[in-house]
């Protein structure tokens, strides 16, 4: 901390001052702020000084943003089921968080037929629900990484002050429309590019080659899930990972990327 | 953080290390006691850019043995002589404020990616990712403010002058003591749901004619 008066007078200006005094800023209790909403000085609680004014009025967001594959062929072997409960099992999760130093955000794009937004991205703790995914159509994924690169690059959906996105891709087949010249530029945008980027090839079909460049997290390489559990343990993997990023000193570092073993009483057929 | 008084005026130093490095709290502060050493030592007409990459060799020779990877810190400092000239530069994340003559204007550029990724005193020195800036302080009002991402990633972009204003008009009445006081209550009780970074700032106005 410092202030000085200029002109102040010589013997107060020449006691030096070295010592590092950043304000170890005490973590503050979790309050559920309403989603996007400006400053509004007069629903704090506590009486203005001149300086709170300044302040935004929202969390550090933490944006997690999915890239589900929903085309007709997850329709299969009860995968899109399998989505939809550990999408569900996540989104509930982040709600719960207690959100120590980050707001974590979810979004949802969908490609399945055509590549949409299937739930904007909002707080964890705001989402009520979102409609069941269902499977249908082509694998329209370049369209998807499109939609996702102009996602990382709008400042006002993903302001400057959030936390590095985590970006993540999942799909049981190959993408059926042009999909190389929209993943380059999603890996060449000076913003989208800094997202953390995971993977999940579903099923013997995915396109594994597609999937391993995407992902650029070293802690966590492209994952494989044989069987609806596997989705399950995948999510359950990302969720640890992004909770631990909220309750740690620096949310932005990676974590330790952990799926959990298969549970050994569960009987599940393999997607063939 | 450093704010001492010299006889030709004010230097204020703020580094704040990455939190991903193991040793950034020797980088910061070295960084902080490198630029403060050098400032004292400049001439009144000395040139800021050719400063950086004396402040940037010195910092590497402090450090040793710890590499300059493990002790990355960014860096802020303004130094105002006794006359009101005013130099003042930043690397890295956090904010640099400046009004000079009346006309307020932020001197850090606009973040293009997102929080706590930043350049930072490392291995290389990279010239064009300082920002600096000099001039001179002439009314009550003028000033330098330096603080870091804790302080500056929770101000609403849009209302930067109006907060620099509202901390001259503040400090202004307050003595040195008082006012730190008063900073340090702001900061520790800061608006911002779930704020957890660290805080500091720097203030270094003139308040007479």
């Amino acid at each position: 901390m410092g202030f000085a008066k200029y002109q102040e007078d010589i013997v107060s200006r020449n006691v030096g001052d070295l010592a590092m005094r950043s304000i170890k800023a005490p973590v503050s209790s979790p309050k559920t702020p309403s989603p996007n909403t400006k400053n509004q000085p007069d629903q704090r609680t506590k009486k203005m000084s001149s300086l709170k004014k300044f302040a935004v009025a929202t969390p550090r967001p933490l944006p997690v943003i999915v890239l589900a594959d929903t085309s007709g062929s997850m329709g299969e072997n009860g995968k899109i089921e399998a989505l939809n409960a550990a999408m569900k099992d996540m989104v509930s999760t982040f709600a719960k968080e207690s959100r120590l130093r980050a707001e974590i955000q979810v979004g949802l794009i969908t490609f399945g037929g055509k590549a949409q937004m299937h739930l904007p991205l909002a707080a964890a703790h705001s989402v009520a629900g979102f409609a069941e995914l269902k499977a249908e159509g082509v694998t329209p994924m370049g369209a998807a990484f499109d939609l996702a690169r102009q996602l990382l690059e709008d400042k006002d959906r993903i302001p400057s002050r959030a936390y590095r996105p985590v970006l993540i891709l999942l799909s049981d087949g190959q993408p059926t429309d042009d999909w190389e010249v929209p993943f380059k530029a999603l890996c060449d945008s000076e913003r989208a590019q800094k997202a953390t980027r995971l993977a999940m090839a579903i099923g013997p079909d995915a396109d594994e080659a597609m999937l391993r460049d995407f992902a650029n997290d070293a802690e966590a390489p492209i994952f494989k899930a044989h069987n609806a559990r596997d989705i399950h343990r995948f999510f359950r993997a990302v969720t640890m990972s992004v909770t631990t990023r909220t309750a740690s000193q620096n949310p932005d570092l990676s974590t330790t990327f952990v799926v959990p073993p298969p549970d050994d009483d569960a009987l599940d057929l393999d997607f063939q | 953080m450093a704010l001492s008084g010299w006889r030709g005026g004010w230097i204020a130093a703020v580094a704040d290390g990455l939190g991903s490095r193991a040793r950034s709290d020797l980088g910061a502060r070295n960084a902080c006691q490198i630029s403060r050493q050098i400032l004292r030592a400049a001439s009144s007409s000395f040139n800021l850019p050719t400063t950086l990459p004396l402040i940037h060799q010195q910092w590497l020779e402090a450090i040793e043995p710890t590499t300059p990877r493990d002790a990355a810190t960014t860096l802020l400092f303004g130094r105002v002589t006794a006359e009101g000239d005013f130099h003042a530069a930043q690397l890295g994340d956090g904010l640099l404020l400046v009004r000079c003559a009346g006309q307020f204007r932020r001197v850090t550029p606009d973040r293009t990616a997102y929080s706590n990724q930043t350049w930072a005193l490392e291995s290389n020195h990279v010239q064009d990712k300082w920002s600096t800036t000099f001039g001179r302080l002439t009314e009550p009002g003028d000033g330098v403010v330096l603080m870091t991402d804790g302080v500056a990633d929770d101000l609403e972009p849009a209302q930067l002058a109006e907060f620099f204003d509202a901390l001259y008009q503040d400090l202004s009445t307050r003595n040195r003591r008082r006012g730190r006081r008063w900073l340090q209550s702001e900061l520790s009780d800061w608006a911002t749901p779930l704020h957890s970074d660290d805080k500091t700032l720097v203030t270094i106005f003139r308040t007479s004619e």
